[in-house]
């Protein structure tokens, strides 16, 4: 490009930039004024505001398994724990769950209840806690599953107890393994006051941890915890050859809702359940568990009648299905299970 | 005679510059030939092991110092902090959920994947997740095996993984998978 052309390619574009540039108001879109008249927009900050995600710790197992020892024939005491290293075995129950590892000089433990399973409740709002105890894969035909760790005199059978309990001082919760699982409900409180109300550009509206709010460093948190238990009946005869079940642990957690049945147990005897439901919510069905596995959809007016919020349930069926359960769920995918005593 | 020198000299340029480009062909020719045959390897490898789940929040930690990582981690060994809603909603079942979240907050100790299994029959394995590394999130997940409308009760399986994605632990927690047409 020569000089003279350079120049004049230089003037068109300042010229055609000016030119633009004092059109923009005249570009500017849709907007017109009456004079004398304002307009405004009303503007909607947003409905309730959110807490994040639930979050609960929990323990962690290696292998995926919950592993014990049994050792009905207390070859491990006769032995002085040879075949663990010397490790102090505590309890005589014939069940063992190791609850500390070795380390250096200071040898393994054992006792008959494993250590504690702790849940921490990481959230402002209450939640229930359930622990489901079960069978993995199962053991040899011969082995029943106890439910009490205690056995009668003159008891032969090859019986094994594995329950699940909150090892509360007083009035603790122990739920044994069985053809059923083993299942404990506990509500574990939140804490709101680690919270603060926050805006940002990403998320907006919502809750956040406050960090002001820690002590020591760290959050502070409502936690409950369970332990496994265990026994046998030693006065069985314990060949060789015998494989025990193997056994899994599950977690659920949902935030906590004031019950709508007015009891968590029914039976023969006390066949009445008052159902207390809020505006909206409604009983989307009703499911008999039974203690020997599998389900039935029960049907009104055939296994159970209705009169306002009362439900009256078969006193015979309930006598036919002891130890099994009453499902009700509700049209806000919430559930309650009441135990058949 | 300075016609016929400089023809000499030109033919001797041409020479010598097809000399180098087969060199560089024969190069080339080689360099393709060592990778196609250790390719093989490589994708074994990949088949056996899970896609990372990368975002824009977790590309530097992803390839950040294992030491560094390490440092941030505020759960106790032993245990880990499990991070999602615990009801599911799928419009149908062969599109993704609407609302579940699933995070994995970086004071955990270790990346983690999760299976979910149908609680009836846990042989019924209905997804499985790639390796979340700390703090990674997964959303808008669709399910692996497309289930017809109805309310599912199912277990999570989580499994915490070391850097090679070998399961070193797990903790299975129960979650409710609605379809809802």
């Amino acid at each position: 490009m020569t000089k003279g052309n350079f120049k004049r390619f230089a003037a068109l574009l300042v010229a055609g930039t000016m030119v633009v540039g004092s059109s923009v108001t005249a570009f500017a879109e849709g907007e017109t004024t009456t004079p004398g008249v304002a307009e405004g927009e009303g503007s909607y900050e947003g409905g309730e505001m959110k807490y994040p995600t639930l979050s609960v710790t929990l323990p962690t197992i290696p292998d995926g398994a919950y592993n014990y020892i049994a050792d009905p024939n207390g070859l491990i005491a006769a032995t002085a724990a040879a075949a663990y290293d010397g490790a102090t075995f505590t309890g005589s129950q014939g069940v063992f769950f190791k609850t500390t590892d070795a380390e250096g000089e200071t040898k393994a433990t054992y006792t008959n209840k494993s250590k504690a399973l702790t849940l921490k409740n990481e959230n402002a709002q209450d939640i229930d806690v359930t622990i489901k105890l079960e069978q993995k894969t199962a053991g040899s035909d011969t082995i029943e599953y106890s439910d009490s760790a205690t056995f009668e005199d003159g008891d032969k059978a090859q019986k094994l107890y594995l329950a699940v309990t909150d090892d509360a001082a007083s009035n603790a919760q122990v739920s044994a393994l069985g053809e059923t699982a083993a299942t404990l409900t506990t509500t574990v409180a939140g804490k709101t006051g680690n919270y603060k109300a926050n805006w940002d550009s990403t998320n907006k509206y919502g809750y956040i941890l406050d960090d002001t709010k820690k002590v020591d460093g760290e959050y502070v948190w409502e936690s409950c915890s369970y332990t496994l238990v265990g026994a046998l009946n030693k006065a069985a005869t314990w060949g060789d050859e015998v494989d025990f079940p193997t056994i899994k642990v599950t977690w659920s957690y949902k935030e906590h809702t004031d019950s709508y049945l007015s009891s968590t147990t029914i039976s023969s005897s006390s066949n009445t359940v008052t159902v207390s439901l809020p505006s909206g919510v409604t009983v989307s069905s009703v499911v008999l568990g039974k203690a020997t596995g599998g389900t039935v959809t029960l049907v009104a007016g055939s296994h159970y009648t209705v009169s306002g919020s009362t439900y009256t349930f078969d006193a015979s069926m309930l006598e036919n299905h002891s130890t099994g359960s009453v499902t009700f769920t509700f049209s806000d995918e919430t559930s309650e299970t009441m135990t058949i005593e | 005679m300075t016609d016929s020198t400089e023809k000499g000299k030109g033919s001797k340029k041409i020479v010598i510059i097809g000399a180098i480009i087969a060199l560089v062909m024969v190069a080339m020719l080689v360099t393709i030939i060592v990778l196609a045959t250790s390719k093989g390897k490589d994708d074994k490898a990949e088949e056996e092991s899970r896609p990372v789940l990368v975002t824009e929040e977790n590309a530097e930690e992803v390839l950040a110092d294992i030491k560094e990582q390490d440092a941030a981690a505020t759960v106790a060994p032993g245990y880990y902090t499990v991070t999602m809603n615990t009801t599911w909603h799928f419009e149908s079942g062969d599109v993704a959920s609407y609302d579940a979240i699933v995070e994995n907050v970086e004071g955990n100790t270790n990346d983690v994947y999760f299976d979910i299994l149908l609680e009836s029959d846990e042989n019924v394995v209905l997804y499985k997740s790639p390796i979340i590394p700390r703090g990674g999130k997964l959303k808008d997940i669709t399910l692996d095996e497309s289930l017809p409308a109805g309310s599912y009760p199912t277990v999570v399986e989580y499994h915490l993984v070391d850097e090679n994605q070998v399961s070193l632990s797990t903790v299975r927690v129960g979650l409710t998978i609605i379809v809802e047409r």
